[in-house]
């Protein structure tokens, strides 16, 4: 038995059980959930290559799983992420649960899980894109409109993620089959640009970023939020990956100023929506655009230090996203206190965990969010001037859009003290209390990005001199 | 003398086009399904002769499933490519479709870019073709029927080519997975109803 194998094969019992169960939704959501719990904790802790007893049988887990020619391999250099792919996914399913989202989701969202667990399982990993893009095919199954409809979300998420599947296997034919080593000469650079182009549509730098904003107004905030920290999270190891693996993109200074300038794109573009926007699903979109461009800037550094803190924020973004989506989900379906005449109460946890997630996206000081500001400016130095004011510009920004999206959304009801479910208000204190004490005491996330960092074992070489 | 082998690589190659651009013109949903599968049948002919009649069934095969899968779900819903969804308006949108389109047109387009693959011009030609229909038929409409047939007919052009790039057994299955999961995305409602809350959703 592989360790790959049993997450796969348990993962796609458990997705085709969820789908049977879908008329239950407690019983499908819990089962996805707690599924995704435990293969996440199978991912990051279980022993693999020697042997070790459960419950008096003796057991083996392999590493790698070889099928059809190709290998599944879950080492040192990938349990981290794939473990994170699991644990995310399966709060954002409890989530999901606690504020009505699709029927659809627990076996759709156990079908992405597992297409991006193999994305970062597979060697090469050249052949990722494939599987990142069948993650994103089950992602649009749940990316439907209120009125159960595919919207435009659906037909842009099938038609990017298709498309820099395409790319990227293309570029990745180019380095690894056609010949092209690992000096930067000339045949690097057609592949050099088709695999920017891909990586650009999975990690939804703009204009690749349609889909994102579609979905944050069509789909189900938690829906939403699922799909976007997972595929980002897939598209960001893929960056780590390729740089890690090809020591011509680690040492051509034109990559690195690209992915500079893409970081700046997303945080100036992603700002100046924000100040535009005043709807909370397109908001949030929007400053994970912003975000993202900040763990761009950290990785453009070239540093290993920044690599760790790109790595860091994926968990304070799939934090904040999971806690403003679930605040804004149960802001929006109204089953807070819809029983009061006049103008709706809201309840105080729903709207404290949108307002405070939110502010976790903006990287507003004392929230887990600020914590990768600082460090990124940490990482690029005092001599950085235009990264430290586009920084603190899209703090100021993007905090100020969530705070006046609030104040529209409160003036004018009562702010009743608890609402309704035992479940959410769990999840909505418990996220907002991870947020604060992440943000109090960010070594936590730092050591997480250090610990997924130490299995690029390339990215430690620098680039060739 | 012309050899069969000839003869039937030469109908695919015209073939995978033809129908590629018979899903533009395609004024209802049943002929643009049957457009498609004539696109898989040109495309597999071409793989078929070139390495070997079993890769070229395998395509065959997915695009006969997907086919099946997309009849079967639109025709409950009776959905027609005349007049569905419109031309998109997002002007990111047109602008990611431009840098797409231009990356594929430089792509095939560039110095030395045909002769580092293992086709014939006849053949790049055929697959680009169906490529850029393909993109012409998802460009057109914002529309998921529409996006889902563009984005099959890309696949089949863009397999014309690959699988002579990477003819692994492995790459097959999951492109095959691929290009049928994007026809079960589109038609398969695995709940049959939103839920309450989502029907209930308003935005504030």
């Amino acid at each position: 038995m592989s360790g790959p194998l049993l997450i796969l094969v348990a993962g796609g019992i458990v997705a085709g059980a969820a789908f049977l169960l879908r008329a239950r939704p407690r019983l499908s959501f819990g089962l996805a959930a707690g599924a995704g719990a435990l293969l996440g904790a199978i991912a990051i802790g279980i022993v693999l290559g020697a042997p070790f007893q459960v419950l008096g049988i003796g057991v083996k887990l392999e590493e790698g799983w070889t099928v059809l020619g190709r290998s599944l391999v879950l080492g040192e250099h990938n349990r981290l992420p794939v473990g994170f792919i699991f644990l995310a996914g399966s709060v954002l399913l409890l989530s999901g649960l606690a504020s009505g989202a699709s029927r659809r989701m627990p076996a759709a969202g156990m079908g992405v899980m597992l297409a991006l667990a193999a994305a970062l399982m597979i060697q090469p990993f050249v052949f990722s894109p494939a599987l990142i893009a069948s993650a994103a095919i089950a992602a649009s199954v749940i990316l439907v409109r209120a009125d159960g409809l595919g919207g435009r979300a659906a037909a842009r998420i099938l038609i990017s993620y298709s498309l820099a599947m395409m790319v990227m296997l293309l570029a990745g034919w180019m380095i690894e089959i056609g010949g092209v080593g690992a000096i930067a000469t000339a045949p690097t650079r057609p592949a050099s640009i088709l695999l920017g182009l891909g990586l650009a549509i999975v990690i939804v730098a703009p204009p690749f970023h349609t889909w994102l904003t579609a979905a944050a107004e069509e789909a189900h905030p938690v829906a939403f939020g699922f799909t976007a920290i997972l595929l980002q999270t897939a598209g960001l190891v893929l960056l780590l990956q390729s740089l890690d693996a090809f020591a011509w993109m680690r040492a051509d200074p034109v990559v690195m100023e690209l992915l500079r300038a893409a970081g700046l794109l997303m945080m100036v573009l992603g700002s100046i929506w924000c100040l535009a926007e005043r709807r909370a699903g397109r908001l949030v979109a929007y400053a994970l655009l912003v975000d993202f461009g900040v763990s761009l800037l950290a990785v453009a550094s070239g540093t290993l230090e920044g690599y760790a803190v790109a790595l860091a924020m994926m968990v304070e973004r799939g934090l904040a996203v999971m806690v403003v989506a679930l605040g804004i989900a149960t802001l929006l379906d109204g089953s807070d206190g819809a029983e009061a005449s006049g103008p709706r109460p809201i309840s105080q946890a729903s709207f404290a965990a949108a307002v405070i997630g939110g502010l976790c996206l903006a990287g507003f000081p004392l929230t887990a969010g600020f914590a990768g500001r600082w460090s990124t400016l940490a990482v690029l130095g005092e001599g950085d001037v235009l990264a430290a004011v586009a920084t603190a510009g899209t703090i100021g920004i993007v905090a100020y859009a969530f705070g006046r999206w609030g104040r529209g959304v409160i003036v004018g009801r009562r702010v009743q003290p608890a609402g309704s479910g035992v479940l959410r208000r769990v999840l909505l204190w418990s996220g907002i209390g991870a947020i604060i004490v992440l943000g109090l005491a960010p070594s936590i996330l730092f050591a997480w990005g250090g610990a997924v960092l130490a299995g690029f074992g390339g990215l430690s070489l620098g680039g060739i001199p | 003398m012309i050899e069969l082998t000839d003869l039937v690589m030469s109908l695919g190659l015209l073939m995978a086009p033809v129908g590629a651009a018979g899903i533009v013109l395609a004024p209802t949903g049943r002929l643009a399904i049957g457009m498609l599968l004539g696109t898989y049948l040109g495309a597999s002919l071409v793989v078929g002769v070139g390495l070997g009649a079993r890769i070229g069934l395998g395509l065959v095969l997915a695009g006969l499933v997907c086919c099946v899968i997309l009849a079967a779900g639109w025709g409950r819903e009776g959905w027609s490519p005349v007049g569905a969804g419109s031309i998109p308006q997002g002007r990111a949108f047109r602008l990611a479709a431009v840098l797409l389109v231009s990356a594929a047109a430089w792509g095939l387009s560039a110095p030395g870019a045909a002769e580092l693959l293992p086709v014939s011009e006849t053949h790049l030609a055929s697959a680009a073709i169906v490529v850029a229909m393909g993109l012409l038929v998802a460009g057109l409409s914002q529309d998921r029927h529409s996006g889902a047939l563009g984005i099959l007919a890309v696949l089949a052009g863009f397999e014309m080519v690959y699988v002579y790039l990477e003819p692994s057994l492995a790459m097959r299955a999951v492109l095959a997975a691929v290009t049928i999961g994007v026809a079960l995305a589109v038609s398969v409602d695995p709940e049959g109803r939103p839920t309450a809350s989502e029907e209930e959703r308003r935005t504030p």
